[in-house]
């Protein structure tokens, strides 16, 4: 099976996805901003249908407007956080109305292009056996910067993680780590939609992360929740 | 830090939440090595003033000054230990908790090498937590988690430790323990600790000053509580 180019090149893209996902996904789902990396695949898909009106890839597209909306979901509260209690519902409010208009410019923007159902199906569902090597070189490309950016901000978006609150009183920049990471989830939601589609970013993104922490609330195994460390 | 600067400098501070006025042109001054306990009403601002000293509460009028600078830059000095905590992975061990947050401020990979091991020991035995940090955080009572989050602000050996509420959950025991392990720290490394409570009697024998909040005003008293 693994004669053929494109098989080679659908598994390498699917390991890159694998990696990429499996990380940041751990962190979105310790920070409980799952429904936020859910929106930021939709954003995508209006960027990347309307990346053809102004004469942009849809790759393009997709990762300008998924970063640009990850920098707003990012931009968090500072300061005395008692002082907003009702942030983060506010926040998921706002997202879901996000989410809506943006499925809703996308299937727009497709409309208004006339392009087939096919190329529609490919944005959402990908295609993993399409993926030539020009793309495979891009992927990585974006991968390593992906994995740099993570290991950059590894530390401080741990702690802040785990209790913002403390992470501020010791001067760790909330907002800083907050849109750097939010930028990170969404190029790899780009990366992650050019094989798998938008459709399927979310579940990988999610799925494997909640499933380790369940699995270690469950067995009471503190150490699965931070397995890099012990 | 500076030297021979006090620990907590306040100038005619003024400190609102919302529409209430919590402090009315307050001033203070705590030296270093002093252990002052913080004590007044639900409501009166306690808590406030913790978080205003770490530059998380914004001074409506006056002046600041923690460990000689303002409370933005004197941070990485000053151990923090805030009343309310929320885990969002109650699963995860103390040990883990703790850890992600020694020299969490620094960008990189965590470097949980000797150094990270022997400042994160040193802190658990000072609590008397060692055997506590291997457990999840949601097999721990109240009064076991309050020792690790207290292991927490200790680490690095902070110049000023700011406590909200530490003993709440703790029994008599411990209470009396952490209080006297708190004081030695004191007079050892020239710690400065501010730290709120309700009991006041069995807080008595072990601290320098006593500062009441109340009527927006604050009072500092000599330990004859």
């Amino acid at each position: 099976m693994l004669h053929y180019e494109f098989m080679q090149n659908a598994f390498l893209a699917s390991g890159v996805v694998a990696v990429l996902s499996g990380l940041v996904g751990w962190f979105l789902v310790l920070r409980g901003q799952s429904f936020a990396g859910h929106a930021l695949s939709h954003i995508g898909f209006a960027g990347a249908t309307g990346a053809a009106l102004v004469g942009l890839t849809p790759f393009m597209g997709m990762t300008l407007s998924a970063v640009a909306a990850g920098l707003v979901l990012g931009w968090e509260a500072e300061g005395d956080l008692r002082a907003n209690p009702a942030s983060a519902n506010h926040r998921d409010s706002v997202i879901g109305l996000v989410l809506a208009a943006s499925l809703g410019l996308g299937l727009l923007f497709l409309q208004w292009q006339h392009i087939p159902v096919s190329s529609t199906t490919a944005l959402l569902f990908g295609n993993v056996l399409g993926v030539n090597h020009a793309t495979l070189c891009l992927l990585f490309l974006l991968a390593g910067l992906c994995l740099f950016g993570l290991c950059f901000l590894t530390r401080p978006l741990l702690f802040a993680s785990l209790d913002p609150d403390l992470a501020a009183a010791k001067g760790v920049r909330l907002r800083l780590v907050s849109c750097g990471f939010m930028s990170l989830v969404a190029l790899v939601t780009a990366i992650c939609s050019e094989t798998t589609g938008i459709l399927l970013v979310f579940s990988l993104l999610i799925g494997p992360a909640a499933a380790c922490c369940v699995w270690a609330l469950l067995h009471g195994r503190g150490w699965l929740a931070l397995p890099c460390w012990h | 830090m500076t030297d021979n600067s006090p620990a907590i400098l306040l100038r005619q501070v003024t400190l609102s939440h919302g529409a209430r006025v919590l402090l009315d042109r307050a001033d203070l001054s705590l030296a270093s090595g002093t252990f002052t306990v913080l004590a007044g009403a639900n409501g009166h601002g306690k808590t406030t003033l913790m978080r205003a000293l770490l530059g998380l509460h914004p001074v409506h009028e006056g002046e600041i000054r923690t460990l000689g600078r303002k409370p933005s830059a004197a941070r990485r000095w000053i151990g923090y230990m805030p009343q309310e905590r929320r885990i969002p992975a109650p699963q995860l061990t103390g040990k883990a908790l703790i850890s992600a947050s020694w020299r969490g401020t620094s960008l990189g990979l965590p470097g949980w090498g000797q150094g990270a091991k022997t400042a994160l020991k040193a802190a658990l035995t000072l609590t008397g937590a060692e055997a506590l940090a291997a457990q999840p955080l949601n097999q721990l009572s109240g009064g076991e988690r309050q020792r690790l989050f207290l292991a927490e602000a200790l680490l690095d050996n902070p110049a000023l430790l700011i406590l909200d509420e530490p003993l709440s959950g703790m029994d008599m025991d411990w209470q009396r323990r952490i209080l006297a392990m708190l004081r030695a720290r004191c007079r050892e490394t020239g710690m400065a600790v501010l730290m709120s409570c309700h009991g006041l009697e069995e807080v008595s024998r072990f601290a320098d000053h006593l500062l009441q909040i109340s009527q927006r005003k604050l009072e500092l008293s000599d330990v004859a509580l």
